[in-house]
């Protein structure tokens, strides 16, 4: 089979097209979207059915619905989507399925774009359900069958739990096309049976929770060997024991006992990766005393089997655990020490070895082994050399580069609409989550707060209630709209909280790569669909007030935005503009330009704005190529210099 | 070959694509290949860093400090913040055309363009510097900087991997509509060094 470059999100995908899935849904978000948007890719061609849910919590109990039929289903998210997801989950773990079910939740150390660090283990174990970690695209495809295998096996859902590096990083991978097709010969037979353990109870509930721990005892036996747990004991393997063996360290064993290491690794997910890169040494990264022969022990599924556990301890004298998120690996391994009255040191995390926050990486492994305590990100690498060159001078201070909202993105006049008419009034603005967090930033510094999905409704709400006197607008995007803002809405009214509700309509679902969502018309089998209109769902909730506007026309949204303020109610405004993004697909707008024959160069358009699009050129005020065209910066200059223009000069 | 490549930019410039290109083509000439991009918030205008590993199957999805052998420099100011991962002996292809941050327009915090291109000479005296931009939008517009750099960078040997690998990546992962404007810019980039 031919090899080909995959993302790990790829990978997982085409696990699950070889594992026979019947029915994908999901959420998207970061870093996981790519894995139902490479299924959707397939679906047709091969046959199964793919959505992208409304929230996590529906797209798990559509798969979950499906998987009592018998239908092999796969729900993916990123980990905060999870704790949208738990409410069905933690009892879905009681319940049990019937067609392989795999929860897959992304994690994002670092974090790179996520608003906290949350660790998917930990809810597994909550759930008592097994998690499967892989460390790298071929391991995950692999893995993401055995995830289906298990979960029909077992009858409970199987999470499968990828990292960034994971999610976004490829490898050559193969794939057995043929066995992809041939899954799907044959349509899986799918019934529901009709039967009293698909209706929790209380009576049920103490059951199956019994169950549950009983299951754990089999999953730690069932991953006591590869693919889901690999050890590897230099000695056993026929390598001579070098690296921190007793020689040297400690007393010496006695005739016939075994050897006790100085030190052994453990570890899961991508960090199997990065501990095997420092110790292949190759690299001349590390900066290890000894040879590469550490015994170790690279686990790949959760939880953990105690004896195997145990019996490696038993030949080190410390272990150093890595691992991606919390020290949850380093925890079990103390518990199991002190169950089986071992006396082995074990660190990580938990005692500095390495941060507790955080993602890791070779030089952090490499540093951890080299012997030192620092916590520091600061790595061995230092014990390299650096070209004279390179030293020669100070390094120049660098432009900060945050993100920003694109050129031409509908976002950035609807902060700027809502600043002129109401900060004016000392109003807040709550945030949410969404390419629109951006709004953040200076000039429109229009984000007083975020906190998670749908919350920029809620949380007015108690501000509101907190100080009567001031305004609160709160804004949140179509897509959040439809996941999570709804109820949230829905208590304004039913608690007549007069809060200024903004949904930031741009037609998609932007930050994560412009999914469909109900409000687009179009759902992801590519199907014609009713269109949700957030405008009919307000009227219908009995918002009195409520309007929509085109953020591109300043003038008419401020007089909107004013009329809302003075509003008694709470209100609802629609701001209706594609995403940028959009224009790619649907044709571009004209460009605008700056007549530099009148142009003050005052500045107004760039200070109150900041378009990326908008720049100074030799010192003037200058658009250049990444303008999208729309319009605003020619409504805010005062000496009306800017105007459409057919060509664009650079 | 055993090759780590680092390709620095600003979201948009196209870093993906490149990197995928450069690792494809690795595939497509028989070596193991790994990357790791950034995807997400920073796409939109902010640092992004793509690691290319190939020819060794036991390495981390991460470039090491201190450990690239290659630098693809999308930018210059993302040249300098890169310089952490570079070997000492690297092999660096600088785009001079400068990205100015919002920031910087807004007077927030200045960009230094001249400090970072004498820094970057003395730091780096046999880099590679070209006016990328300048050809790309010969070539049809910014966004073909990418190819335009990977041409340039094939015709340098810092990709050190057969033209016809390349050019086949290019072909397998460009959609059909802009392939033959992306085997130009490339063309026109292999000519720049
Ligand atoms: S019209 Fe003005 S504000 Fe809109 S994208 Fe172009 S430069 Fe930016
Ligand atoms: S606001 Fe108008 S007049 Fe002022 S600098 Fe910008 S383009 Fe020139």
């Amino acid at each position: 089979m031919k090899k080909e470059l995959l993302l790990g999100n790829e990978a997982i995908a085409w696990g699950a097209v070889l594992a026979g899935v019947n029915v994908v849904t999901g959420y998207p978000g970061t870093p996981s979207s790519e894995i139902v948007a490479t299924l959707a890719d397939l679906a047709s061609d091969y046959g199964f059915y793919v959505e992208w849910s409304v929230n996590e919590k529906a797209a798990l109990e559509v798969a979950a619905g499906a998987s009592y039929s018998g239908a092999r289903s796969i729900v993916t998210m990123k980990q905060v989507g999870l704790n949208v997801a738990a409410d069905a989950m933690m009892t879905l773990a009681y319940i049990g399925v019937k067609g392989g079910l795999v929860i897959v939740s992304a994690d994002d150390p670092g974090p790179h774009s996520s608003q906290n660090e949350q660790d998917t283990r930990a809810y597994a174990r909550m759930a008592k359900l097994p998690v499967l970690e892989p460390s790298d695209p071929e391991e995950a495809l692999r893995l993401t069958v055995e995830a289906f295998e298990l979960s029909e096996k077992f009858s409970v859902p199987v999470i499968l739990r990828p990292t960034t590096r994971l999610c976004h990083g490829s490898g050559s991978v193969s794939i057995d096309r043929e066995k992809a097709r041939s899954n799907y010969s044959v349509p899986r037979k799918m019934s529901f049976e009709r039967d009293s353990k698909w209706v929790i109870f209380p009576a049920l509930s103490r059951r199956r929770h019994q169950g549950l721990w009983d299951m754990n005892q089999e999953f730690q036996s069932h991953f006591s060997a590869p693919p889901f747990l690999l050890t590897n004991i230099p000695e056993e393997a026929g390598i001579s024991a070098g690296a921190g063996s007793t020689a040297g360290k400690g007393p010496a064993p006695g005739p016939g006992a075994q050897l006790r290491y100085e030190l052994g690794i453990v570890c899961c997910g991508v960090s199997r990766r990065y501990v095997k890169e420092v110790l292949a040494a190759a690299t001349g990264v590390a900066a290890i005393d000894n040879d590469t022969a550490y015994p170790m022990f690279e686990v790949a599924a959760f939880p953990i089997n105690a004896e195997a556990a145990a019996a490696f301890m038993k030949r080190c004298r410390r272990v150093l655990v890595v691992e991606e998120g919390d020290p949850l690996l380093e925890e079990e391994l103390a518990l199991i020490a002190q169950k089986y009255q071992l006396d082995t040191v074990i660190s990580g995390r938990k005692d500095g070895k390495f941060s507790p926050v955080g993602e890791l990486n070779a030089d952090l492994v490499s540093l951890a082994l080299s012997g030192s305590e620092m916590r520091s990100t600061t790595t061995t690498a230092q014990s390299i050399p650096i070209s004279d060159t390179m030293q020669q001078r100070p390094q120049p201070d660098l432009p900060v580069r945050p993100p920003v909202l694109c050129a031409g993105c509908p976002h950035r006049a609807s902060f700027y609409i809502w600043g002129q008419a109401a900060r004016k009034h000392q109003a807040i603005f709550t945030g949410d989550i969404g390419c629109y967090t951006l709004g953040n930033a200076q000039p429109l510094d229009a984000v007083d707060t975020c906190l998670c999905m749908g919350a920029s409704f809620t949380l007015a709400q108690g501000l509101k209630l907190a100080e009567p006197k001031r305004p609160v607008v709160a804004f949140l995007g179509d897509s959040t709209f439809f996941h999570s803002g709804i109820p949230g809405m829905i208590n304004a009214v039913f608690n007549n909280t007069p809060i200024k509700m903004v949904v930031l309509d741009n037609r998609t679902t932007a930050m994560t790569g412009n999914q469909t969502n109900p409000g687009v018309g179009q759902n992801l089998m590519g199907k014609q669909t009713v269109t949700v209109d957030p405008l009919a769902v307000a009227k219908a909730c009995g918002v009195q007030f409520v309007r929509e506007v085109d953020p591109f026309d300043l003038s008419a949204s401020i007089a909107t935005a004013s009329e809302a303020l003075q509003y008694p109610g709470p209100a609802l405004i629609v701001m209706r503009q594609p995403c940028a993004t959009l224009l790619k697909h649907t044709g571009s707008r004209m460009r605008f330009a700056v007549n530099s024959a009148t142009c003050t160069n005052c500045g107004i358009c760039i200070g109150k704005l900041g378009c990326p699009a908008l720049v100074r050129k030799e010192g003037k005020v200058h658009i250049n190529d990444s303008c999208t065209g729309c319009g605003i910066c020619a409504q805010v200059c005062p000496s009306g210099s800017i105007a459409e223009v057919q060509a664009h000069e650079n | 070959m055993k090759t780590d490549l680092l390709i620095a930019g600003v979201g948009g410039q196209g870093t993906v694509l490149a990197s995928r290109v450069i690792a494809t083509a690795a595939i497509n000439a028989g070596l193991p290949a790994f990357t790791s991009e950034t995807i997400g918030m920073a796409q939109r205008e902010g640092c992004v860093l793509s690691h290319v590993r190939i020819g060794d199957s036991n390495v981390g999805p991460l470039i090491p400090k201190r450990y690239a052998k290659g630098l693809i420099a999308f930018e210059p100011a993302e040249a300098v913040r890169a310089m952490g991962f570079l070997d000492k002996n690297v092999r660096a292809l600088i785009n001079t055309r400068p990205i100015a941050p919002v920031t910087a327009t807004l007077g927030q915090a200045p960009y230094h363009f001249r400090e970072v291109l004498d820094y970057l000479r003395e730091a780096l005296p046999e880099a590679v510097l070209v006016d990328a931009g300048a050809i790309a939008l010969e070539a049809g517009g910014l966004k073909f900087t990418n190819t335009v750099m990977l041409g340039a960078a094939a015709a340098t040997r810092i990709i050190d991997l057969p033209r016809t690998s390349l050019l086949q990546a290019i072909e397998q992962l460009v959609p059909g509509k802009y392939l033959e404007a992306n085997i130009k810019a490339f063309e026109m980039g292999a000519q720049l060094s």
